[in-house]
């Protein structure tokens, strides 16, 4: 067959695999196409600039940071598939990055049954580092109970909120959020009632439909977990209807940088929201120069999923400083409990779980003269211990999981 | 239910279906009379929205957003012209799976170019004042813009109708769509029509896109999401016809508005159930005629002939096991990425050259082999990680499984022919889609089953055979579809495997001549059902990760656009178009990041200058050059078969 | 010169090869007749003469031009008229609209045909004005495909086998038809299986037989000739 001896031809061409260059790779897989492009790309150029700033400073031991970078699509096939291309042909010492959840719980796999550190950025499910943990997966960004939670620790305040309603996207993340959300409001406020739930799919165009199901239930408060575009197409269809001043919204991920800007003035007030990172908060010196060099590079104000991917390099050259070398179980045991100060803030890799533990802000959509779309304001901050899950309940899910 | 509620539902019905109708009809118009399924209809769509939004932003402000409104739509017809006078036309002598690459490939190269052009943030298109606000209607609070559009899109239809019944050109484009060559004969321009049509359809497209744009993000991409339902809805409505577009596009937005409400846990399958329903009940749609049976004279026979190599290998076993040779020889020389990619081009070639069993030997194009490729791989990880079954067990039940998933479907499927065919099959892959997707329980929902353990074969007596490692797995895999080609192969040389080529060129005759075609259709569904449930199964214990993507119709496309790029109507065709594609893909995707832009021009390029496919040129070149030489001209076929 | 002239067309079917050497000649005027069996080549030569399927080798020349790499439709309005033997009337036209759809303007022509003209050759047509295509009967199909090919102001018509499927009496109506379209001046090139009906209608005709010309002659000869109607007109 002539398929084979082409494919002979060009395998011999291949045959020799580069020797590993004196660099420390960095094998990093963002959704650079489709609709999640925004969240990859502003996470890699969180990523490279860190990269830029530590070998600014002469590497680490010696060695200059690499970051390889491919559009995993947001598929998880083609994310195992990158996973392993690293591993196998380039000889990367870690995998990076990974913006869906289903991705990260694939990647996680092949890190676990290759022996490489996988450090995810922004794929939230709890499940990476509770249910299906490994002692080689790490997240630098942080995972939905800290977000649900928070939310409804902040929402719990305002007693008059009784009966809640949810959208959310029909897959995992949406369903697992308002899960966590439900539990931590009944715990704070008993009387809370759950009068419906509406899963569109993702990536639909039109919502009326849906807006039409939450007028007709006349909920005090709405649970939304639509995100990124969805989020921006949900609002403008929304608002029209006056739903954002009829019912209390609480929004995860709503403080998104790209989504205010993509609806400028348009954007309701009062929205209950929050952010996994903000470029205005907190007014740390480390924030703000990781804000002026961000966009200085980028023209654009850095994303949570910029600073993300930023904290994420800096926790990997971090740990390898500790350790001394590249061994992966010298990094392992270099990371767990490692505490940096980020932009966001300190925040420490637990020791157990792998998960990032910081402080998590929650506020409302305000607008500020100084800035041309809404920020969030009238913030409160909850700490990890209040709102992450405890190591207990991390240590019964390992029971299962093998 | 009060008067309130219902005024706004119907309304968010009316409003779905207006935007499906702006953009289906360009596209059933489009395939009335130039016989394309333009997959490029979304691309074309986002160019609408993009437009509106460059020209609100930049030139008009929100204050022209009518006249950005009526702008947006005629450059978007100015670049379909460009693109059908410059490419569509070049391939219409070919078959038109040729024409369905070149819009896939058209949709790679627009959507990256949107990427690069505007950037990959969603964008938003501000609104005007005059239509951002809401009115009250009977109680319920009904948006201006969902009057503007629920009253813009039936002002089109009719101004539609008007230009095809009662103007001249008009009854030349539906004369045309209902016999090309006699308008032809007729002295009607077919050039100048065509492109007319297509710009045309462009026009709706972009109007469908620019009137999306205020209220929907724009994204590099966005086209993709829409063109699958408009696919459902013309199908539906009957192809080329212009009342089923406009039905089909009210039925589904009824659907999905009353779906919400009704069966919001299944919301996700309900168009494909109620296009299984419409072509089980009425095959050709609710307004469609039954697609003319191509006469010899008009199908490319060219491509056909090439299915005769001009060598004839099972003549010389050196050639037939020379490659089998080399292939167990890689892994001593190639390292494990490479081993690693050659498993997956494996893989892939068994899916294709299964799926080519339907297309190039019976005349079937199959959208939803990645269904019975799902099933496969999910039996095998659902029997391997909840039962417990060893993996050569679970391996050998993945084919019947999924064979028995084919004859299911392949009983409704068969009854078809063409392009339904082919929607029926995406329909019913889409709906085993939105079941393993949803069945959180059962299949771990869009997680997939993630760390599939492939346990040592055990080999009776004998200790287990490990084939864990990527070594042992790439032998296991090359044995595996080594033995399942060879049974393919022997199939096509059979006297079934003729059957069904007589069955591909003329079903009709055949069944003069007492061949149950029916049957024979089914059966090689089923058999080719078996074959990419067992791909799938090895795709399971190889990547040792499954999701639900591996069944969305992305997936079917891949063995499609494989076989096209191969060759169709040679055996190893598909396989070479595997090779072609995983090496370009997972190369193209590490080297850039507008992998889709120079992927799209990769396959531009293959339409326009190889017919016939890689194999099917090699074929050409070495029937020319075999010719030349005399030494090898007593082993090749010395004359071309007359009949 | 011939009004149109055929020179050793060789005509392919993809690799099968259909027509070999085929030649003929018509003169402005006459009406002859491509008589042969089923499947011998007649609609083979049509639609390799009208563009639809184009011949590989040979010259096919229309008042002395050569038609190599025109498409149909430039054939046409050049002045040839295809009238197909599966009639293919547009099924969701009236009979009015098949034939204004087919109305050519681009030509000055002397006496152009009209919708007009058309009803006074096919009364029956104008009777049935306002039904779609696929209303109609064998007989009027027939004649609407007919008509609407004049309505291309063709000088020459090529009508493949204009009396298949129609009953004897329509026959007869058709035969004078032909004389009539002959007597408005225009050229017919007719294929046929039925001898008898070219008979009566053509001047002459050649005799098709697998792919290639087997005689050519005078009516008279050849109804006169048993060995040719035996050989390659008999069922």
């Amino acid at each position: 067959m002539k398929k084979a001896l082409g494919v002979g031809v060009l395998v011999l061409l291949f045959a020799a695999t580069a020797m590993a260059a004196d660099t420390i790779k960095l094998g990093g897989m963002f959704p650079l196409s489709g609709r999640a492009a925004d969240l990859g790309i502003t996470c890699r150029q969180g990523a490279e600039l860190a990269v830029k700033e530590i070998n600014a400073k002469g590497g680490v031991l010696g060695k200059k940071l690499e970051l390889l970078s491919a559009d995993d699509k947001a598929n998880v096939q083609e994310g195992v598939s990158l996973a392993k291309r690293y591993i196998q042909k380039d000889g990367v010492n870690f995998l990076f990055g990974v913006v869906s959840s289903a991705g990260s719980l694939a990647v996680g796999e092949v890190a676990k049954q290759e022996k490489v550190i996988f450090m995810d950025t922004v794929a939230s499910t709890d499940t990476l580092t509770k249910e299906k943990w490994n002692r080689y997966t790490f997240r630098v960004g942080t995972c939905n109970s800290q977000e649900a939670n928070s939310l409804a620790l902040y929402a719990a305040k305002n007693k008059k909120l009784v009966k809640f309603y949810n959208i959310g996207p029909d897959y995992e993340y949406g369903r697992t959020m308002w899960e966590l959300f439900k539990a931590k409001t009944k715990e704070q406020n008993p009387k809370a009632e759950f009068i419906g739930e509406q899963w569109p799919k993702l990536f639909i165009p039109d919502y009326t439909s849906y807006i039409n199901a939450i007028l007709s239930a006349k909920p005090d408060a709405v649970f939304c977990t639509l995100w990124g575009g969805d989020l921006v197409a949900f609002i403008k269809q929304a608002k029209p209807y006056g739903v954002f001043d009829k019912m209390k919204w609480v929004i995860a991920t709503g403080g998104d940088i790209t989504v205010a800007k993509a609806l400028g003035k348009e954007m309701p007030k009062g929205l209950i929201v929050d952010q996994r990172y903000y470029f205005h908060w907190p007014n740390s010196k480390r924030n703000q120069a990781f804000v002026k060099a961000y966009t200085a590079d980028y023209k654009d104000y850095p994303s949570a999923w910029a600073a993300e991917g930023y904290d994420g390099v800096y926790f990997l050259a971090e740990a390898i400083r500790k350790a001394g070398s590249l061994d992966t179980e010298k990094v392992v045991a270099a990371l767990e409990g490692l505490t940096l100060e980020l932009p966001r803030g300190k925040a420490t890799l637990r020791k157990e779980d792998h998960q990032l533990s910081s402080d998590f802000m929650v506020g409302e959509t305000v607008f500020d003269k100084a800035y041309p779309f809404a920020i969030v304001g009238k913030s409160e901050v909850f700490h990890a211990d209040k709102v992450l899950y405890s190591i207990e309940e991390w240590k019964k899910a390992q029971a299962a999981n093998k | 239910m009060d008067l309130s509620f219902l005024t706004v539902q119907v309304l968010s019905a009316l409003r779905q279906a207006a935007f499906l109708f702006l953009i289906s009809s360009g596209l059933t118009l489009v395939f009335g009379v130039l016989n394309i399924l333009n997959f490029a209809h979304g691309a074309l769509y986002m160019l609408g929205a993009y437009f509106i939004y460059w020209l609100t932003l930049y030139l008009v402000g929100p204050g022209g957003f009518l006249l950005a409104l009526l702008a947006a739509p005629l450059g978007v017809a100015l670049i379909a012209a460009v693109l059908e006078m410059g490419l569509l036309r070049r391939i219409y002598i070919q078959e038109e799976i040729y024409q369905l690459l070149l819009t896939y490939a058209l949709v790679l190269i627009i959507d990256d170019l949107a990427k690069i052009v505007f950037g990959p943030e969603f964008k938003s298109v501000p609104k005007p004042d005059f239509v951002s606000g809401s009115v009250t209607l009977f109680g319920g609070t009904v948006p201006v813009y969902t009057l503007l559009v629920v009253v813009l899109a039936p002002a089109v239809a009719a101004l539609l109708w008007y230009l095809l019944y009662k103007t001249k050109t008009g009854k030349v484009v539906r004369a045309t769509s209902s016999d090309r060559e006699m308008a032809d004969a007729l002295g009607i321009n077919m050039s100048a029509l065509f492109t007319l049509v297509f710009a045309f359809g462009a026009i709706l497209a972009g109007l469908g896109g620019a009137l999306a744009g205020p209220v929907r993000t724009v994204f590099p991409g966005v086209g993709t999401e829409v063109i699958i339902e408009c696919f459902v809805v013309v199908v539906i409505g009957g192809l080329g016809n212009l009342w089923g577009a406009l039905i089909g596009s009210i039925l589904i937005g009824a659907l999905e508005t009353i779906g919400i409400i009704v069966f919001p846990e299944f919301e996700m399958a309900l168009i494909y159930l109620l296009m299984v329903a419409v072509l089980v009940v009425r095959p050709w749609g609710l307004f469609g005629r039954p697609l003319k049976i191509k006469a010899l004279s008009e199908k490319n026979l060219e491509m056909e002939a090439q299915e005769i190599s001009p060598v004839h290998f099972s003549v010389h076993p050196a050639v037939r096991w020379a490659p089998l040779l080399l292939l167990l020889l890689v892994p001593l020389v190639a390292g494990r990425f490479y081993q690693y990619l050659l498993t997956q081009i494996f893989v892939a070639s068994l899916m294709a050259i299964a799926f080519n069993l339907l297309l190039g030997m019976t005349g079937l194009l199959s959208f939803g082999q990645a269904a019975f490729f799902g099933v496969g791989a999910y039996a095998v990880g659902l029997l391997v990680t909840k039962a417990g079954f060893g993996t050569l067990p679970a391996l050998l039940l993945s084919p019947a499984v999924a064979a028995a998933a084919a004859a299911v479907i392949g009983f409704f499927c068969v009854r078809l022919s063409g392009v339904h065919f082919a929607m029926l099959t995406l329909a019913f892959g889409q709906l085993i889609y939105a079941v393993v997707f949803k069945w959180y329980g059962f299949t771990g929902g869009d997680n997939g089953i993630q760390g599939i353990p492939v346990k040592p074969i055990a080999v009776a007596g004998l200790a287990g055979i490990d084939i864990g490692s990527t070594k042992e797995m790439y032998y296991f895999v090359l044995v595996v579809v080594g033995l399942s080609v060879e049974i393919l192969r022997r199939i096509r040389s059979s006297p079934f495997g003729a059957t069904l080529k007589s069955i591909r060129e003329n079903g009709q005759r055949a069944s003069y001549l007492g061949v149950n075609v029916k049957l024979y259709q089914w059966t090689a569904f089923v058999v080719a059902g078996a074959f990419t449930g067992l791909a799938g199964g090895l795709y399971a214990l190889m990547e040792k990760s499954i999701s639900p993507e591996i069944i969305h119709w992305t997936k079917s496309a891949e063995p499609v656009l494989m076989t096209i790029i191969g060759g169709i109507y040679t055996f190893v065709g598909p396989a070479v178009g595997a090779v072609v594609y995983i090496i370009l893909n997972s190369y193209l995707v590490a080297w850039t990041e507008k992998w889709a832009l120079v992927l799209g021009l990769v396959l531009l390029t293959l339409v326009l200058l190889l017919p016939g496919g890689v194999v099917g040129f090699v074929n050409e070149k070495a029937r020319q050059i075999f010719g030349k030489l005399r030494c090898i001209r007593r082993w090749s076929f010395s004359k071309s078969t007359t009949s | 010169m011939p009004l149109l002239d055929l020179n050793s067309i060789n005509t392919f079917y993809g690799r099968s090869h259909i027509l070999f050497d085929v030649s003929l000649s018509v003169e402005k005027g006459e009406v002859v007749s491509l008589i042969g069996r089923n499947g011998a080549g007649k609609s083979t030569t049509f639609r390799s003469i009208i563009g639809l399927t184009p011949p590989q080798s040979g010259e096919a020349r229309f008042k002395g031009e050569l038609l190599r790499g025109l498409r149909a439709y430039q054939i046409c309005r050049r002045g040839i008229g295809f009238v197909p033997e599966d009639r293919r009337c547009f099924p969701d036209l009236t009979v009015r609209e098949n034939l204004e759809v087919a109305e050519r303007r681009e030509k000055e022509v002397a006496h152009p045909w009209t919708v007009e003209r058309i009803y006074a050759l096919f009364p029956r047509l104008q009777e049935r004005e306002k039904n779609l295509g696929s209303q109609l009967s064998g007989g009027e199909q027939q004649m609407l495909t007919i008509a609407r090919t004049l309505m291309t102001n063709p000088e020459v018509l090529l009508l493949d086998e204009p009396s298949e499927g129609l009953a004897p009496l329509v026959v007869a109506l058709l035969a004078d038809l032909i004389g009539e379209i002959r007597k408005e001046g225009v050229t017919v090139l007719l294929a046929e299986q039925n001898l008898h009906f070219c008979a009566k209608v053509s001047d002459r005709g050649y005799v098709i037989d697998k792919g290639s010309v087997k005689y050519e002659g005078t009516m008279a000869d050849l109804l006169s000739n048993e060995e040719v109607k035996e050989k390659y007109l008999a069922v």
